[in-house]
């Protein structure tokens, strides 16, 4: 069983992961956190392979994962994750409703429409307790 | 409070069968208990020695039979019951003949009865069985009964005036039973076939509502998406400043971040409203690979508690099951939602063979007007509002049982795990009696004339003496064929002339033949029935319901004749071997007719059902995957777009009115977004919907025509004023897709042609091109069914004509009142 890198004593913002196959979601997704000076932004994958390679980065420390995507979606992402001994803290986006098996992948769910960077400072409070 | 809009028993076809072999037991019990008194009667007169007291308790334990199936026949499978009927029909027909063989006058009747009650409700090769053995079983038992004495020992000792007695009430009323029987077979064709076909309309339907409703949210969505490029332009732009001196500065632009603040709500409004709008073609998905899930989110549809559970086990599911599931879900949690409702229960699981979904639920305060369970498989024609949950499990083969109660209620959709259904083109011998037309099931039938021609003919020949019976024999059968080669002939143009005068020249000769001998009260009887038979596939249930009284009135007349007119006595004056020849003959070559006739009956009537099973079955598939393109088109389109404004309009809020550069950027992207959410949604409406009018239509197709990538004529002929919007859809969309298919397929230098024209009663279209043609019907492409299946729920037909190298042909034609 492999820890959350948020567990982890850091100092500064917190380093962010973007995985969206839509690009200018992804960047309008960047811009707002960038606005935030509890996040920086580490980079934006727009694919599940280059995902999983960025998710591996270890200045990640939150991750925010598309549903719908080419290759299992952000779903695939989080089973690669889950093998890993370090992981950053992962959250599933979706414009959609929440996929039916979001409970059993045990990581928090947010509409990609209520999305904003006070949301995202709570959410990693609560996970990195 | 209104009932739930779910289907009663009335629907199921599985019921209105068990009823049907009630209904033929109890109206046989109803003969046999009036037969009873009667056949007392008759034979205490009779001195038959040992014959007459057995046969007295045949008649009896007839109707103790006949009563013992009809108790029990609610609890048993109606394929039991009709094959212990048989049974029952078969021991004690030849029961009857053997004690007394003069019966075999109408023990084949009786034999013919049984044989067409299971039309259509037993399997095709089991029938095909069943019709051989009844066959050969009526065969041996008039060789049987012909061994022996011609009148047997109790007729031999009667009355010539109480033999005719039997024949007048017998006659009649055997034909009227045996009527009855194909009156209701002919139901169960017109119900099943209407039923399917009604099926499909109003799934087409639903959707055609439901894509109207698409349309005009979109609009909507449209509107509110200019509306809010309107306000990001306003704020874009600078404070008036035409009088300042020097011209605008940085101060000029006034603080942004109150409007877009203000417009934020409106964003998030637009994209819940989509994702609401996305959920509405297809709810959301229920069931995933991994166990343990919830239906959780399909509680939001509804303010009520919704709890659920998905099986461990279930089975990964095809496509069409799975969209189905849902649809079917959140219909009965919407249909549910005019009640009462306290809350509700959702299961989903599996068996063997089915997945299951299962609902409960629980009203505040008494029930709704409960209107009691049932089962459908989506063929029923009570009104029927679930619409996707009757008609698409329907189309799947699956069962919804409903049972609502005081207070609470149940609904049960069973699927197959994985539909499969017969298609046409593997029906095989099915599809050969099938494709049979009316003129060589007419011919056929008119083997029975040609058979007395012959047996009258080898009479003239070989029993001299008897040469005048002969030649009447002779005359009767030319006037008799000539009528019936006729209709033969008319057939495929008027098929009900052609029935018509089949009839006629049936209901003629019977009373001509009639009145000449009293031997041939059998054959006049399924002579009558052979009109009947042939005439079904082809009847409306009016026209039918006349066709059977006139018969049955004219079987009455000419059973009555036997008493009232003079006759030759073949059976007194003929040689006994001339006699058996003429019953061994013409007793099994009746029932072969008919027999054959009620097999193809059978044949039609399944093939037409697994016909319309599997166009109703690809419109549910063409319905499913259209949903989930636009479900896809929604998502990766307009919605992504909203939920990035929605970003933008944050970030805009938290930048400094300072900050020109980034506000403008951001003012530009936001923009975008909005523009392309609102180009997304343009997409998504349908190119015909505008589509409405004959008007519209050649305006279309003549822009089609100009902008056509293959070289494109026009002929246009006169049109009716008036159309159905749906058939003018249809034509739109049968014509474009055609010449699209030409640019697609036909090779280069192809050139096509359409042709729309108005002919009696129907609008009719050919696209012709010049192109490489193909293989057809062996393609396998799914373009051109749906065109066919598009016309057929509208009335309408398509024929391509196409073989490699010599272009294709698509005409069709469409019906307008």
């Amino acid at each position: 069983m492999g820890a959350d890198r948020s567990t982890s004593e850091r100092v500064g913002p917190v380093g962010v992961a973007i995985v969206d196959d839509d690009r200018r979601y992804g960047t309008a997704l960047a811009d707002l956190i960038e606005l935030s000076d509890h996040f920086v932004v580490v980079g934006v994958a727009e694919g599940v392979e280059s995902g999983n390679t960025l998710l591996g980065n270890q200045a990640v420390q939150l991750g925010l994962v598309d549903v719908n995507m080419a290759g299992g979606g952000g779903q695939a992402i989080i089973r690669t994750c889950r093998t890993w001994s370090e992981r950053p803290t992962l959250v599933l986006i979706s414009a959609q409703a929440p996929p039916p098996d979001v409970e059993e992948l045990g990581v928090p769910f947010i509409a990609k429409d209520e999305l904003d960077t006070q949301l995202l400072w709570t959410l990693w409070r609560q996970s990195a307790r | 409070m209104r009932p739930p809009a779910f289907p009663s028993s009335r629907s199921s076809p599985e019921a209105v069968d068990h009823r049907l072999v009630e209904r033929f037991l109890f109206v046989s019990l109803i003969f046999a208990l009036v037969a009873v008194p009667g056949a007392v009667l008759v034979l205490a007169e009779i001195d038959g020695g040992w014959a007459k007291p057995t046969l007295q308790v045949l008649v009896v334990i007839n109707a103790l039979t006949l009563w013992w199936l009809w108790r029990t026949a609610a609890s048993r499978s109606v394929e039991e019951s009709v094959l212990r009927i048989m049974g029952a029909t078969a021991v004690l027909t030849f029961g009857f003949v053997a004690v007394e063989p003069w019966l075999i006058h109408f023990t084949p009747m009786v034999c013919l009865g049984s044989l067409l009650l299971p039309l259509g409700l037993v399997e095709p090769g089991r029938y095909r069985r069943l019709l051989i053995g009844g066959l050969v079983y009526i065969t041996s038992m008039t060789i049987f009964s012909r061994i022996g004495a011609i009148r047997g020992p109790v007729m031999e000792a009667a009355p010539t005036s109480t033999r005719d007695l039997v024949a007048v009430i017998n006659t009649p009323i055997l034909f009227v039973l045996v009527s009855w029987i194909l009156w209701q077979g002919h139901a169960a064709i017109v119900d099943r076939v209407d039923g399917i076909a009604e099926s499909q309309r109003r799934l087409v339907g639903a959707e055609e509502a439901g894509r109207r409703t698409i349309d005009a949210d979109s609009a909507d969505l449209r509107a509110r998406l200019a509306t809010a490029r309107g306000v990001v332009a306003e704020v874009g732009q600078p404070a008036d400043v035409s009088n300042r001196v020097g011209g605008p500065d940085r101060s000029d632009h006034p603080d942004h971040r109150l409007a877009v603040a203000e417009l934020m709500p409106s964003i998030r409004g637009m994209s819940a409203d989509l994702r609401r709008l996305s959920h509405g073609i297809m709810a959301p998905q229920l069931v995933g690979a991994a166990s343990g899930q919830t239906l959780a989110d399909l509680g939001g549809l509804v303010e009520w508690p919704v709890t659920s559970t998905i099986a461990a086990d279930l089975p990964d599911l095809p496509e069409v099951v799975d969209g189905t599931l849902r649809i079917c879900a959140a219909e009965l949690l919407r249909g549910l939602d005019s009640l009462d409702v306290a809350d509700a229960e959702l299961r989903l699981g599996s068996d063997a063979d089915h997945v299951v979904l299962a609902m409960t639920y629980r009203t505040l305060r008494g029930s709704p007007a409960a209107n009691g369970g049932g089962r459908t498989d989506g063929t029923g024609t009570a009104p029927i509002p679930a619409v996707h949950t009757l008609d698409r499990v329907g189309a799947l083969g699956g069962i919804v049982t409903t049972d609502h109660r005081e207070g609470r209620g149940a609904i049960e959709i069973r699927i197959p795990r994985r539909p499969t259904e017969v298609e046409p083109h593997a029906l095989g011998r099915l599809r050969t009696a099938a494709d049979r037309g009316l003129s060589s099931a007419l011919l056929r039938a008119s083997v029975f004339p040609v058979v007395g021609f012959l047996v009258g003919l080898a009479t003239w020949l070989f029993v001299l003496p008897y040469r005048d019976m002969a030649e009447v024999v002779v005359l009767v059968a030319v006037a008799y064929t000539g009528p019936c080669l006729a209709a033969v002939v008319v057939a495929r143009r008027a098929p009900r002339l052609a029935i018509w005068l089949f009839a006629t020249s049936h209901w003629v000769t019977a009373l001509a033949v009639a009145s000449q001998f009293t031997i041939i009260k059998f054959f006049v009887a399924a002579a009558l029935l052979i009109p009947v038979v042939a005439a079904m596939p082809y009847l409306s249930r009016g026209w039918y319901r006349s066709l059977v009284v006139v018969s049955a009135v004219v079987a009455a007349v000419t059973a009555a004749m036997t008493r009232l007119v003079d006759q030759l006595e073949i059976a007194g004056e003929s040689p006994q071997t001339v006699n058996k020849a003429i019953v061994i003959v013409l007793i099994p070559s009746a029932c072969a007719i008919v027999l054959a006739l009620a097999w193809r009956n059978h044949a039609a009537l399944v093939v037409r059902a697994v016909e319309l099973r599997a166009a109703r079955r690809r419109v549910v598939e063409a319905i499913e995957r259209v949903r989930r393109q636009i479900e896809r088109d929604l998502h990766d389109g307009a919605q992504q777009r909203l939920v990035s404004a929605t970003l933008r309009a944050q970030i805009l809020t938290r930048l400094e009115p300072d900050d020109r550069a980034r506000v403008e950027e951001n003012l530009r992207l936001l923009d975008e977004e909005l523009e392309t959410a609102e180009h997304a949604l343009s997409v998504l409406q349908r190119p015909g919907d505008t589509i409405a009018t004959t008007e519209t239509l050649v305006e279309r197709l003549n822009r089609l025509k100009a902008t056509s990538p293959v070289p494109l004529e026009l002929h246009v002929g006169r049109l009716p004023d008036r159309l159905a919007p749906e058939a003018v859809a249809a034509l739109w969309f049968c014509c474009s897709e055609a010449v699209g298919n030409v640019a697609k397929h036909a090779g280069d230098g192809a050139r096509a042609t359409i042709e729309l024209d108005a002919q009696v009663g129907s609008v009719r279209f050919r696209v012709v091109d010049d192109g490489q043609g193909f293989d057809w019907p062996s393609s396998s492409g799914r373009g051109l069914r749906n065109l066919a299946d598009r016309m057929g729920v509208l009335g309408g037909s398509l024929d391509v004509t196409s073989s490699a190298g010599r272009g294709t042909v698509v005409a069709g034609s469409i019906p307008f009142a």
